[in-house]
């Protein structure tokens, strides 16, 4: 078994046994990244080819100033958002009804969550919430959830974002704060019954 | 309670360093992201101090984000499975002969 540095060490001499290391070693777990972000198998299987590429491509620059671990993290990451991205859907899908409302005087104006507590049903495991979060994530129309993702759960800067999302600075901070917003309406009844 | 609306209403509108709720709403994001300046800082503090419905949207907000941040975070290695041989295959193929 080859410590991290010596594994990096030859894969920066192209040694093939340790490209075979690192797919077997990390391979699953870049796969189960790109899975959350892309929802689609297939689509996940393409951005880990893509991100190995990548990786491929660029190990000689690895300067070792994160872990691996980290690093092909970002780099399959940054793969499933473009590959977000590319299915964009043309129009942009609503999540109006999902936003606080607010009087003609400015002052905030109570939020129904009806809905999500009918969906909710009457008890709640704490494992459940974990499926909770997901749905709700995955409710949030494409171009919010890649925002938020790159954002909160990737945890790339606004301008990062932007440049991998192909969209403006103010769309990523516009499109943040809707889907930070509709996350926190969705998730309301789990918040409210103390779950978490 | 229409009454107390428009009393609170009006204090937050035109009260000094007050504003409304609508408007302390828009700076939630950099407010969390600690990018708000002093004086805007100060003003939303105070909104969100005498206001209970922004003070508890903010709590929630914030613990919403946390929520969606542990379910991304704690779930992949969890959830790893087997790379599948022929996925792993086509991966080292591709590379290894066009990275030689």
């Amino acid at each position: 078994m080859l410590s991290e540095s010596e594994l990096i060490a030859r894969l920066k001499e192209r040694d093939q046994e340790s490209f075979a290391a690192l797919v077997t070693g990390h391979g699953a777990y870049m796969l189960s990244v790109a899975n959350r972000i892309v929802r689609n198998e297939a689509d996940a299987q393409d951005c880990l080819q893509e991100a190995f590429m990548k990786v491929f491509s660029s190990i000689s620059q690895f300067e070792g100033r994160s872990g691996l671990r980290t690093w092909l993290h970002r780099i399959v990451a940054n793969a499933a958002l473009m590959r977000l991205r590319s299915k964009r859907r043309q129009q942009e899908d609503s999540l109006d009804h999902l936003l606080p409302m607010f009087d003609k005087y400015g002052n905030r104006e109570p939020q129904s969550y009806a809905d999500q507590y009918a969906e909710l049903g009457v008890l709640m495991q704490k494992t459940q919430v974990q499926d909770i979060v997901r749905q709700a994530i995955d409710r949030l129309p494409e171009q919010y959830r890649a925002v938020l993702i790159a954002r909160d759960i990737e945890g790339f800067n606004t301008e990062e974002s932007a440049r991998i999302l192909d969209i403006n600075i103010n769309a990523v901070k516009t499109r943040l704060h809707r889907a930070r917003a509709a996350l926190k309406t969705l998730l309301q009844p789990v918040i409210s019954a103390g779950v978490v | 309670m229409k009454v107390l609306k428009k009393i609170k209403s009006l204090i937050m509108r035109y009260g000094p360093m007050m504003t409304t709720c609508e408007k302390a709403h828009a700076f939630i994001d950099d407010y969390l992201a600690g990018e708000l300046p002093a004086k805007s800082r100060r003003v939303f503090e105070l909104h969100i101090r005498l206001c209970g419905e922004c003070h508890a949207y903010l709590d929630h907000y914030r613990e919403a984000i946390q929520m969606g941040q542990s379910y991304f975070h704690d779930q992949p290695d969890e959830a790893c499975e087997l790379l599948p041989d022929e996925l792993s295959r086509a991966i080292l193929s591709t590379n290894i002969d066009s990275h030689p």
